[in-house]
């Protein structure tokens, strides 16, 4: 028997069990899809865990009040207060190993400009901060290291907050807008950097003097976070030990169990966090697949089975008129193959779609790759095989005599 | 020149559990090319069990079975699955058809184990053997849409399509009626004429009447081997 009229023949007793036939390749599809979602929001985590990285900026260490944990800063009360403006003048006078250091408050503000309104947040900082974000402008100028580190209101502004409150475009540096009670002065555009890893807009922000905003806009005294950047890459753990001696020193920084009150971050453990969220969810969608694609290859043996059984005579029948043992087995092994393919195919439809809809929720780039599409297509086939290879033998075994008799 | 069939003290028992049915006791016989032999017998006889093993669908327990000269006893399966595919035409009391497949796929089945027959050809040989039936016209119906006589006129045009040395039929009347049964044995009897070694397994004696020769088995045994040397003929 050629493979033509093999696929014809397995392909035509499929379609006699058409709805039998949808059901059984079930398991087979949500495996499928699981797999190609796993490697395309896999790759689509790593990508955005890159761009993150470069968003953060270059060799950027972060001090946090408070203990850094897996699912973000817990803060212990009074913890806020840890940080001051005076550490962050203390680390850019002494230490060699970091060449740019930047307090950083933030709040969400009403700005108004005309009868245009938009909620967003704003960022105090130093002039600092835009050379460790790598932060230009498209539009007028950066602020002055004079002006950012005194009190004045001018202010940068970055894309999205642009287009909400100049909808009809227009040069908007020179002008005047209002930012919570305070009127500030637009400077400059900032150079859009695009969405961050969980979607989060980073163009939706405006730049202005650290002090402004702590003092005028949020009237507190504590700091959010001290960013600084390490002069190079090789800096890193020693600047990271410096910044660690430093706080160490100062009073206060030990809660009363013993826990340090502040904790200093690199880029690196940020990704490794978020990498981390990443490979849960692979790792949910992996075990999804295995459990799937193994419950599918049960429900392709129980059906084989049962078509074996119903199709005893037909057996019988076939062997007396020629087919050999081994005709028997490659039959009934191509229709388990070609139902685990088939849903191996649907299955690549809907982890494709899956994958899209993930991607588009968590504005990952995520990808489906041909590689993927291959080891989901190998693994279908690969199930169909196995789970098919018992009820083929069984009934390549079968006694035509008896098969023939059978009711 | 060699017997088509050629059987020696051939003996088939079964083991079912505690009892051993002897259903072949040392049968011995041959066929000639070009007889139409009828084997007949009371229920429980062996007729099938001797045509399986004709068939090279069984093995004997003890004794040798020569098949066109060739011992077929100790054969492997898949050279016996060669030899029923290029030497043997099965027809079956229940037909034995694959429902919702056409007449035309039916009788094409035997082609597609036959690697001898390229696939080109085996549409155009499935329909001659259907106008030999004379079913040239139902070649696109399903055994459903068919009455019994034309489903076993199916089954005899799927024995003949590789034009076979020897046509084993198990009963083929048992399931139909006097008319149907009398045309069944018509094309039985024209394809014997036409030159096909033709063995009928019957309890019918007007069946069994329209053969040369009548082989009778009672307990396994060869009860009788009569030559009958004015069949009924066919056009009765
Ligand atoms: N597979 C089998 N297992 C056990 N006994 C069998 C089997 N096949 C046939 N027999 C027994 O062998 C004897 C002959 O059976 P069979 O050849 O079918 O008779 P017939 O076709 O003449 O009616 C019967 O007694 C039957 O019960
Ligand atoms: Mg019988």
């Amino acid at each position: 028997m050629n493979s033509k009229d093999l696929l014809k023949i397995s392909f035509s007793s499929l379609l006699r069990n058409g709805i039998r036939s949808w059901l059984t390749v079930l398991g087979v599809v949500i495996g499928v899809a699981s797999v190609i979602a796993m490697q395309a929001i896999g790759n689509g985590s790593d990508e955005s865990i890159k761009r993150e990285i470069r968003s953060l900026g270059v060799n950027v260490l972060m001090i946090f009040p408070g203990t850094f944990r897996m699912g973000g800063v817990a803060q212990s009360a009074g913890s806020m207060s840890v940080l001051e403006t005076g550490d962050a003048v203390a680390i850019k006078k002494t230490m060699k190993t970091v060449n740019a250091v930047t307090p950083l408050v933030q709040s969400g503000q009403q700005v108004v400009y005309q009868t245009q309104n938009w909620r967003t947040n704003v960022t105090g900082v130093w002039a600092d901060y835009f050379i460790i974000k790598n932060y230009k402008t498209t539009q007028g100028r950066l602020l002055t290291e004079q002006e950012a580190s005194g009190m004045s209101k001018n202010c940068l502004i970055g894309k999205t907050v642009y287009s909400k409150l100049f909808p009809n475009g227009g040069n908007p540096v020179g002008v005047t807008i209002r930012v919570g009670s305070v009127p500030m002065k637009i400077v400059g555009v900032l150079e859009a950097k695009g969405s961050g890893t969980f979607g989060q807009d980073q163009d939706d922000v405006i730049l202005a003097p650290f002090k402004t905003v702590q003092k005028r806009l949020m009237a507190v005294d504590f700091i959010q976070q001290i960013q600084v950047s390490a002069r190079s890459e090789h800096e890193m753990t020693s600047a990271q030990a410096e910044l660690r001696a430093y706080f160490l020193k100062k009073p206060n920084m030990i809660s009363a169990d013993g826990e340090e009150r502040f904790s200093i971050r690199s880029q690196s453990e940020i990704s490794s966090v978020l990498g981390s969220v990443s490979s849960v969810l692979i790792l949910l969608l992996s075990s999804i697949a295995a459990i799937s694609l193994v419950v599918g290859g049960i429900g392709i043996m129980n059906i084989m089975l049962v078509s074996v059984t119903e199709r005893t005579r037909e057996i019988g029948l076939r062997m007396a008129l020629g087919a050999t043992d081994r005709d028997v087995r490659t039959q009934f092994l191509a229709e388990s193959v070609m139902l685990s393919v088939w849903g191996g195919i649907l299955g690549i439809l809907f982890g494709y779609l899956i994958s899209v809809t993930v991607g588009s929720i968590l504005n990952w780039p995520v990808s489906v790759s041909p590689f993927s599409i291959g080891l989901a297509f190998t693994f279908s086939a690969l199930v169909g095989i196995f789970f098919g290879y018992y009820p083929a033998k069984k009934a390549s075994q079968l006694d035509p005599i008896e098969a023939l008799r059978y009711e | 020149m060699a017997s088509v069939i050629e059987v020696k003290e051939l003996s088939r028992f079964f083991n079912t559990g505690t009892i051993r049915v002897e259903a072949l006791k040392q049968v011995s016989f041959s066929i000639e090319e070009g007889e139409l032999v009828a084997i007949t017998g009371s229920s429980g006889s062996g007729k099938s069990t001797l045509l399986g093993i004709l068939g090279c669908l069984d093995r004997p327990t003890e004794g040798d079975y020569l098949l066109d000269g060739i011992p077929v006893s100790g054969m492997h399966n898949r050279l016996l699955a060669s030899l029923r595919n290029q030497k043997i035409g099965f027809i079956f009391q229940s037909f034995q058809l694959l429902q919702r497949t056409t007449a035309l796929e039916n009788v094409e089945l035997p082609l597609l184990y036959n690697p001898a027959v390229p696939a080109g050809q085996r549409k155009e040989k499935a329909r001659r053997a259907l106008d030999r039936v004379g079913l040239t016209d139902r070649m696109h119906h399903k055994p459903s849409e068919m009455s019994g006589g034309q489903q076993q006129r199916v089954a005899i045009a799927r024995a003949l399509v590789s034009e076979p040395r020897l046509i084993l039929a198990d009963e083929p009347t048992g399931n139909l009626d006097s008319e149907n049964t009398r045309q069944v044995m018509s094309i039985l009897q024209d394809l014997n004429e036409a030159g096909s070694t033709v063995v009928i397994v019957t309890h019918e004696p007007d069946v069994a009447a329209r053969c040369r020769r009548v082989i009778t088995l009672k307990d396994g045994k060869i009860q009788a081997d009569i030559r009958n040397p004015e069949p009924v003929s066919v056009c009765m």
